[in-house]
This record gives C-alpha cells, structure tokens and sequence, in this order.
C-alpha cells in the first residue's frame, strides 16, 4: 500500500508527532453550549436553574414590595428601596391655599412615581398618606383638621438645603399643595 | 447532512490507533455514562464530554482547514450534530472515533464550499504543548500550503492514522483514489518540507 511513495522512518516519526491536541478558543465551549440550549438539546445545570429561579423569585418579591409599598397608600406612599445611613427628613404635606388638583387616584400614582423616580437614584425614602379620621389626646385646644397633614415622605439628605431641593420635585406641590420639612432627630 | 460517520464502518471498528481516549475500560464506561446523561439533556455531562474530546477532534480539524476560525465552526457544528443524533451512538466504537467522523463529514462538507478558495493558514496555527517548537509548526505551515486533497491525505492518513477505507468513506472517494492521493501527497509534502530546511 502506497509503495510508490513511502515514508521515510524520520518523516514518519515527524508526521507521528504532528498528531496533538490543540485547545478550542476560549469562547467555543460557551458558543457551543448556547446553541445547544437554543435548539433545547440541553438544558442548565438544576442547581443553576434553581439559582436562577430564587434570584428571580427574590427580585419578583423586591418587585412586588416596593410596588406594594409605594401603590397601596397611594399619595405620599413610596418606597424604601435603600437604607438610610444618614440624616433623615420628614416632609410633612399639608393641603395648600388652593385647592388640591386632579383626582385623589391620578395623584396617588404620581406621586408614587416620584418616589420610585427618588428610590431609583439610590436615596432611601418611605411615605403614607393619612387618612381623615383623628382623633386627639391629651390637654390643649381643638385641632383644625385642615391644618393636619394628608401624608408625609421620609427622605434622605446631607442638610436641610438637600432636603428642601428634593421636595421642591415633589408634585404635591404643583397641586396646590405644601410641604412643611422637619428633620427627623437622632 | 450528517450522513455516516467514518466510526461507522468496518473498518473503523476494527483500528485502535485513533482512540487514544478508549483505551481504558474506564474512560469508555464514563463516557458512556456521560453520553447517557447528554442525551437526556445534561449540560454539565455535556461540558465534561466537551472537554475531554475537543482538543483532539479540533486539532485534526485546524490540520485539515489551517484556520483557526474555521475550524471552531467546525468543531461547534459537529458537537451539534453528535448531539442531536447522539441516539445514533451505539458504542460499537469509542465516543471519539464517532465524534471525529462527524468532523470529517462537517470538513467535507466545508471543502466542498472552498474548493476554489486559495489555501491559506493563520498565523496562530500552534501546536500544543507549544515545547513541541518549531518542527510541529513548520509541518503546519507545510500542509497549510498543500492543496486540499494532499492536505487531507496527510493529515488523515500520516498523521492521524486513518486507514484508507476509512478515509474513503468520511470523504465518500474511492479508496484507490485515496492511496493515489496519498502518494501524490507525499510527494508533494516531501518537496516543500525540503524548501523549508
């Protein structure tokens, strides 16, 4: 068999020797395994797709808090998606020399906005709106309702010129409304 | 098309000199379990199966093609191919000889395509361990200037030990066609690795 052109033993031995592995590139392994998935020849390790699963299942229950927390009160509702390290103020909203504009809903979800807007950017902050019915105790004179507050945020910030910059975005303002900012101590 | 691997045949069966991963019970037995494990959709199985084959079948498939980048999409191709017909592997020879007559179907398939196209290789063509120094390389870039068909011919023959029923088969010739190649080949070889010296 091929006879007529017969390896030397040196250039037998040297071809020999070209027989050797060579590493894929780097990223083939990983090309090759997706495309494997796409077509759902295989499927990810169970203990990946747990991981998978709990991280989404943990960003779904995030999800759903801060939605909770921010839409279930509605107007100054918001969420506290950071902790707060620093100093903390209370803006306290009260009704405005006008009247309160839009529906008490439409502003529920836009103030709701606005503090998801804040938590986005990393500043902790929570809020309710309060309700009507007070009640009063101890000694002293009779409490205008008027003069109570519909709701309150907790923001924070460095002083108290960062405070009043942040509630100045607040659209409990452009609905006639103000905003009374108190720092909350300790 | 995967047609019929080179695994397949007779021949095929009968070598041992290409199955340097089948030469222990042991390995054989794991991947067994590794392919059982594969065909049920395992993706880990299918990262240890990869890793223990690749290198090889890649290497024989950068030899035939010279580029480095063409001979990823080769192997990527025939990991997707085994996979998808992996219940056509009946173990009646080891995992890499069948995984490496897919590659050849897949090679055969591309030559087809490039037939025409100038032989070139990439610079980055290094054998491993990169030690083996500079004769390894010199081989590459002599092969790299072969044509196609004395190319294979060395490779498959000289190099990885195929005999020529089992190169006539992967490559659907003749296997008088192959040991007339072969010889032209060597010729051809011999020639241009005495220009390098």
């Amino acid at each position: 068999m091929n006879d007529d052109t017969p390896l030397t033993e040196q250039e037998r031995d040297r071809l020999r020797r070209a027989r050797h592995e060579v590493a894929p590139p780097r990223g083939l392994e990983e090309r090759t395994v997706a495309a494997l998935r796409e077509r759902g020849l295989i499927r990810r390790p169970r203990r990946q797709i747990a991981a998978v699963l709990a991280l989404a299942a943990a960003a779904v229950a995030m999800v759903a808090a801060v939605a909770w927390m921010v839409t279930r009160r509605a107007e100054p509702a918001a969420s506290a998606v950071a902790v707060a390290t620093g100093p903390r103020y209370m803006l306290l909203l009260y009704a405005g020399g006008e009247p309160i504009t839009g529906t008490a809903d439409a502003r529920r979800r836009e103030y709701a906005q606005w503090a998801r807007d804040i938590a986005s950017r990393g500043v902790a902050i929570s809020g309710e709106e309060l309700g009507e019915e007070t009640s009063v105790v101890g000694s002293g004179g009779d409490v205008n309702p008027t003069l109570q507050p519909r709701g309150f945020f907790i923001v924070e910030a460095p002083d108290l010129p960062s405070a009043e910059r942040l509630a100045s975005t607040c659209p409990h303002l452009r609905h006639g409304g103000r905003i009374v900012i108190r720092r909350i101590a300790g | 098309m995967f047609t019929s691997p080179v695994s397949d045949t007779p021949a095929a069966k009968g070598s041992g000199n290409r199955s340097p991963d089948g030469d222990t019970n042991h390995r054989v037995h794991d991947d067994a379990v590794l392919i059982g494990r594969v065909a049920a959709g395992d993706e880990e199985a299918f990262r240890l199966l990869y890793g223990r084959h690749t290198p090889a079948v890649h290497g024989t498939l950068v030899r035939l093609v010279g580029r480095t980048a063409d001979a990823a999409d080769l192997m990527q191709e025939t990991w997707l191919r085994a996979v998808r017909h992996l219940a056509l592997f009946r173990g009646q020879s080891a995992f890499r000889t069948w995984l490496t007559g897919i590659a050849l179907n897949c090679y055969r398939e591309w030559r087809r395509k490039h037939t025409r196209e100038v032989v070139g290789t990439d610079a980055d063509v290094r054998p491993s361990p990169a030690t083996w120094g500079d004769e390894q390389s010199a081989i590459n870039q002599v092969l790299a200037l072969l044509p196609y068909e004395h190319r294979e011919a060395i490779v498959l023959h000289d190099i990885e030990g195929f005999t020529h029923e089992e190169i006539a088969a992967a490559l659907e010739i003749e296997p008088g066609t192959s040991k007339s190649r072969l010889s032209r080949a060597r010729r051809a070889f011999r020639q241009r690795w005495q220009g390098t010296r």
